[in-house]
This record gives structure tokens, sequence and C-alpha cells, in this order.
């Protein structure tokens, strides 16, 4: 029985001959679609089309595979890092020498410059002992000295009677 | 009275291993080549399809006592395989590596290794178009299709075969198998489209 050529195959039509195997290609089962092949045009170029694409697939997939499976296999016996992580320990490597270079000088100058130290303290610290007796000196002598008369303490008001009556007085006035 | 101590050398006296799994060292020579192409065309990066690879046959010589001889090695490895991928494949972690990944397998590499049949220029251009388009197509399908699509036309398994790596029946194998050519068919058909 013929397909009719009006009408193209249908999908799953087509994906059954695909999907047929090469000793299933010739059944009777796919011999109605087998014969719209040859019949219609359009159908059977999309058919190559197809198979064409799938075999690519296969083919290269497989071959790269093989490439691939053959390529590390070599790799895997090393435990070498890869180029990329010897270039990153490369890069800290040099960036820990320019910060030990960068903080070297620093830490020398530190070791240099504590050791007078303990001097200079020593003669601050005199220098202050020496003012500050100075300065009580200096106010030893103001507090001997004689007090100005302008500074005198004032009489006590309640020693006079009288005072304290006049000032009666004048509250009443 | 005290039964004898069952010591780790005793046992493979007592109950011998006679599996084919048994010879790790054939096992792997003969399918190592075969489960790493499953795996590098399933998650398409190289030092990840190595790693499950090793995995495979680490998982298979702990499972080797329950092989049970009712399928082929090969379709019980392929199993322990596509097991593999199941799980890592799930992963948040997997799927951001995959994108930084250096080692991922990129069309234009596989390109390479297209078969010089014809020498044009021309001919090698259409057949590096024909294979991005599938290559394309098959990124495009869902896990189980491109698993499923893999094992037919790539690994070339029978639909009986499939149905038993993957656990499913045979009409669920070729409705998975549909869909997959309808999307590489929408794919072949949308530069002819674009071109009318």
């Amino acid at each position: 029985m013929r397909t009719p050529l009006t009408r193209h195959l249908t999908h799953e039509q087509l994906c059954d001959l695909i999907l047929a195997l090469p000793e299933e290609a010739e059944s009777s089962a796919l011999e109605p679609a087998h014969d719209h092949l040859r019949n219609c045009l359009i159908c059977s170029a999309e058919f190559e089309a197809l198979r064409d694409s799938l075999a690519l697939f296969r083919q290269a997939a497989s071959s790269y595979a093989g490439h691939a499976y053959s390529r590390p296999a070599m790799n895997r016996a090393s435990i070498a890092p890869s180029p990329r992580f010897r270039s990153h320990v490369l890069y800290w490597a040099m960036a820990a020498v320019l910060a030990i270079a960068v903080a070297l000088p620093f830490s020398l100058r530190r070791q240099h410059t504590p050791a007078p130290q303990p001097a200079a303290a020593a003669t601050v610290s005199q220098h202050a002992t020496e003012s500050d007796e100075a300065l009580l000196d200096g106010i030893a002598q103001d507090l001997s000295a004689d007090v100005p008369a302008a500074m005198h303490p004032l009489a006590d008001p309640t020693a006079d009677p009288t005072a304290s009556q006049s000032a009666a007085e004048q509250r009443k006035n | 009275m005290s039964s004898p101590a069952i010591t780790s050398e005793s046992l493979p006296a007592m109950h011998p291993l006679v599996t084919p799994l048994d010879d790790m060292d054939t096992l792997v020579a003969t399918y190592e080549q075969r489960i790493f192409r499953f795996h590098l065309v399933s998650i398409r990066d190289r030092d990840l399809a190595l790693t499950l690879t090793q995995d495979t046959f680490i998982r298979a010589w702990a499972a080797r006592a329950s092989f049970r001889g009712d399928c082929a090695i090969s379709t019980w490895l392929m199993r322990i395989a596509l097991n593999l991928i199941r799980d890592h494949t799930r992963t948040d972690r997997f799927r951001f590596w995959k994108r930084v990944s250096e080692t991922a397998v990129d069309v234009a590499d596989v390109s390479e290794h297209i078969p010089h049949r014809e020498s044009s220029p021309e001919a090698a251009l259409i057949a590096r178009e024909q294979l991005a388009l599938v290559w394309d197509s098959v990124a495009r399908l869902s896990e189980r299709q491109r698993t499923i699509f893999t094992l037919r036309f790539v690994e070339e398994l029978e639909l009986a075969e499939i149905a038993a790596i993957t656990a499913m029946p045979i009409s669920t194998v070729k409705t998975h198998l549909y869909r997959a050519l309808a999307t590489l068919r929408a794919c072949h058909n949308a530069p002819h489209k674009e071109s009318l």
C-alpha cells in the first residue's frame, strides 16, 4: 500500500526511519515509508539531512572523546599542577617578595632606633625634675616674700561694737 | 564450643567471588573509553567526565557482588554512569562550575574532529554548521531526552538496551526520542523558514 504523495511523512514515521537499525531498515513495517521517500523529494531531503547530521554528530563526538580520552591519559599520570596554577603561584610569590622588600627597611630602622631611647628618656625625665624643682623654689620664694599692703587681710568688723551700731543706725535711716 | 573467628583473609576462600567484575583491569580496559565518551557527551566537561568515569568503576567495584548477570556488563556500567550524572548535574555547584569551567567542551573543539570526507571548503563549512546545529539542539533537550538521545545516536544502543539502562518502558524511550528529534527538526528547519 502506497502512502499518498499529497501527504508527507508524519513526524513519527520519519523518526521510525531514523531510529531503525540497519537490519530493520528493510522490514515490512517501514516499507510504506520507504516507498514514500523514493517518490517525495521533500521528505527524502529532510530524512537525508537529519540522518547526515546525526551521523556527523556521532562521528565528531566519538572522535573528540577518543582524543580527549588519550590526551588526559598522559596528564592523569602526572600530578604536576596546571600552567595556570603555576602562574598563580608565581604571582603570589612575586607579591610576597615585594611585600618583604617594602617591609624590610622599616623593620631594620626599628631595630636601630630603640637603643638610644632609654638614655633620651632619662635625660627628658632629668630635665623635667630639674625644672620642677626650680618651679617649686620659685613658688616658695614668692610665698616667703612680703605681702603687699593692698593684699593685707581686712579688719574683722565684729571686733568693733561702735562700728556695728553705726551700721544699725544707717539701716534705720 | 566457640566458632572460629571470620577474618578478611578467610572470607575469599570461603566465598569466592567469581564474577566478570572481579577482573577490574580487564573491565576498565574494555569499557573505560566508552563510559568516558558517554560522560563527556552528556556533561560536556573533560575533567568532570574523567572524574565520573573513575567514580563509575569505583562504584562498580564496590557493588560487584550485587551484579546478578541479568543484563550485559556494559548495560550495568552505563546504569551506574547515568546515576552518577544525575546525582552530579542536580547540584547547583555543578551548574556554577559548568559556567566557569575551563575544561568545558566547546563545539569548536568538536568541529576539529569532523571526518574530512569531502575536501572542499564549502562542504567543510556546511558540515561545521550541521554539527553546531545538532550540538545546540542537544543542549536544549531536557536531561532525560539528552541522555536517551546520547545513548541512541552516540552509543548506538538498541531501544531495549536504553530502556534497561534508564529503567523506562520502551514506549517511553521512544517518546523521548521523538521529542528530541522534533527539537532537532525544528532547528534544522528554522534557517529555511528564515530564508523564505
